[in-house]
């Protein structure tokens, strides 16, 4: 019979498998963040596209530790504070925000494509 | 006799993270758990839940940790129950000022699904101590 710790790492063990299925997912949300951050022309949109970025690399950030990737979390983490501080700048620039932001999600985009297998 | 741990509120903006904390809560932990995707869900429901503990997630949009705990402490049936912010930020600075806002303590992530329960329960019992 089934213990409940046994249950537990059993379930726990298919979301970590579910969260690795969907990181590629969340990695195109950043992309899509960057590609309007690019196309931006004023500080809205800076800021929208920022807030898109920083959600999802968040959510990988937290998740990647949690499921047993802690590279996703160590590259992702820096991807979102730097898109927090940048939001929280008077006068966001975009290309300079593009070009801050750009070469942590290509190390983060990497690692995405090839996560390995979850360290629990 | 001291009371005991049976009934957690948390929440947290993070549905992957919910879905672990939960099982590990219920499943291993056997506390009845209410899940709440945001301060506003849980300024709604906490009442009504009226749990012994709370574990709050710090960095959510619109309504942070913080702000949940200022607005939850503003509804007379929760003015006292206690508070633990969940987050990666542990740094000893960090947790005093956590605890400073008015969190008895703070619960690290990332965390072992296996042992949040029992973290959960050495920090109520010492705070009933205390």
């Amino acid at each position: 019979m089934e213990t409940p710790e046994d249950a537990l790492a059993r379930q726990y063990k298919e979301l970590c498998i579910e969260f690795a299925g969907g990181m590629p997912e969340k990695m195109a949300e950043i992309d899509a963040g960057l590609v309007s951050l690019g196309r931006a022309v004023d500080a809205p949109a800076i800021l929208a596209a920022l807030k898109i970025i920083e959600a999802a690399a968040h959510r990988l950030a937290g998740g990647g530790s949690t499921f047993g990737f802690p590279q996703i979390s160590r590259a992702a983490g820096p991807l979102a504070s730097g898109a927090r501080k940048l939001g929280r700048e008077a006068a966001p620039d975009a290309a300079a925000a593009a070009a801050a932001l750009s070469p942590l999600a290509d190390t983060l985009r990497a690692l995405v494509a090839n996560p390995g297998e979850p360290q629990i | 006799m001291a009371k005991e741990l049976k009934r957690i509120l948390y929440v947290d903006d993070e549905p992957d993270i919910r879905s672990v904390a939960k099982m590990s809560l219920e499943m291993v932990g056997g506390f009845t758990v209410l899940i709440c995707a945001s301060g506003a869900e849980a300024l709604q429901k906490a009442t009504d839940f009226a749990p012994d503990l709370i574990l709050l997630d710090v960095m959510m949009p619109q309504m942070d940790g913080p702000a949940t705990l200022a607005a939850l402490r503003q509804l007379p049936a929760l003015a006292t129950t206690p508070v633990l912010f969940f987050t990666a930020k542990v740094q000893s600075d960090e947790v005093e000022e956590f605890k400073k806002l008015g969190a008895i303590d703070v619960v690290a992530k990332p965390f072992k699904p296996m042992q949040l329960p029992q973290t959960l329960r050495e920090i109520w019992e010492n705070a009933i101590k205390a």
